[in-house]
């Protein structure tokens, strides 16, 4: 990757609006490694559905609040909506051909999954501490 | 904003690629689309499963319910649970691809007939030995 920062020249692409934005490799490789993460966390988590299927919701929170349940879980979600956040903005940028929306329903998207995976650590604090 | 509007009008001097509907459907393109599609259920799915444990925490937001009596969320649990499994199995393709394996025409229609009767098969599975 060059550095962007350091030439003096600009490219006659960016001038003319065209051309790569230079970001898209880190977002596909984040978008595998991710998918590489959730691989074993959803065979784990069917593990964990046969492990509970007998349990009423009591039983299943004491069994969530022990760390090697509750961190696969935690990983699981997070790891789950961030790739998923990739994926949506891959969806965006194909099918909205409306520049303007296309770049307010990124952002938008962004936001309120930001927001989730905030407020669900903030709730796991929260669960483990009562 | 206005650097914007210069791409929007660059863009839309551009060819575009004929729309879906003219295509007769395909094994490929059938299993592409829908990999995209259920990954965007599930993004919304997921959110909501987030959210619904947020506001059962912080609230006690409906904790007296038992939602697997209601009809709407069993079909819907049905769907996300295949849309899952599909993404999975379909996901796990698209690995094989970006590390170079599986590219000709005869492999990518068998991996992809093979992921279609795994889907169903591990979804019938599922709802019948694990929940």
């Amino acid at each position: 990757m060059k550095n962007e920062y350091l030439s003096f020249k600009s490219d006659i692409k960016k001038a003319k609006n065209l051309g790569s934005s230079a970001h898209g490799s880190g977002h596909w490789l984040m978008q595998r490694l991710t998918a590489l993460l959730i691989i074993p966390l959803s065979i784990w988590l069917v593990y964990f559905f046969y492990k509970t299927k007998e349990l009423s919701y009591p039983g299943m929170t004491l069994l969530l609040k022990q760390p090697k349940n509750l961190i696969p879980m935690l990983m699981l979600i997070i790891t789950g909506l961030y790739h998923g956040l990739l994926g949506m903005q891959v969806v965006i940028e194909d099918y909205i051909s409306c520049l303007k929306s296309r770049f307010f329903l990124i952002i938008a998207t962004k936001l309120f999954s930001f927001i989730t995976i905030f407020s669900l650590i903030i709730t796991a604090i929260y669960f483990l501490s009562n | 904003m206005k650097k914007m509007q210069a791409k929007q009008e660059i863009y839309e001097k551009r060819p575009t690629s004929p729309h879906l509907s003219i295509y007769k459907p395909q094994i490929s393109s059938t299993l592409s689309i829908l990999h995209r599609f259920t990954g965007v259920m599930m993004f919304l799915a997921l959110s909501l499963i987030a959210w619904y444990m947020i506001l059962i925490q912080s609230t006690g937001f409906c904790t007296g319910i038992d939602l697997n009596s209601c009809i709407v969320v069993k079909l819907a649990m049905y769907i996300i649970s295949y849309a899952s499994i599909y993404h999975f199995c379909n996901g796990i393709r698209h690995l094989f691809w970006d590390v170079g394996y599986g590219f000709s025409i005869k492999a990518m229609n068998c991996t992809g007939w093979v992921v279609v009767v795994l889907s169903i098969f591990f979804t019938f599975a599922f709802w019948s030995f694990i929940v």
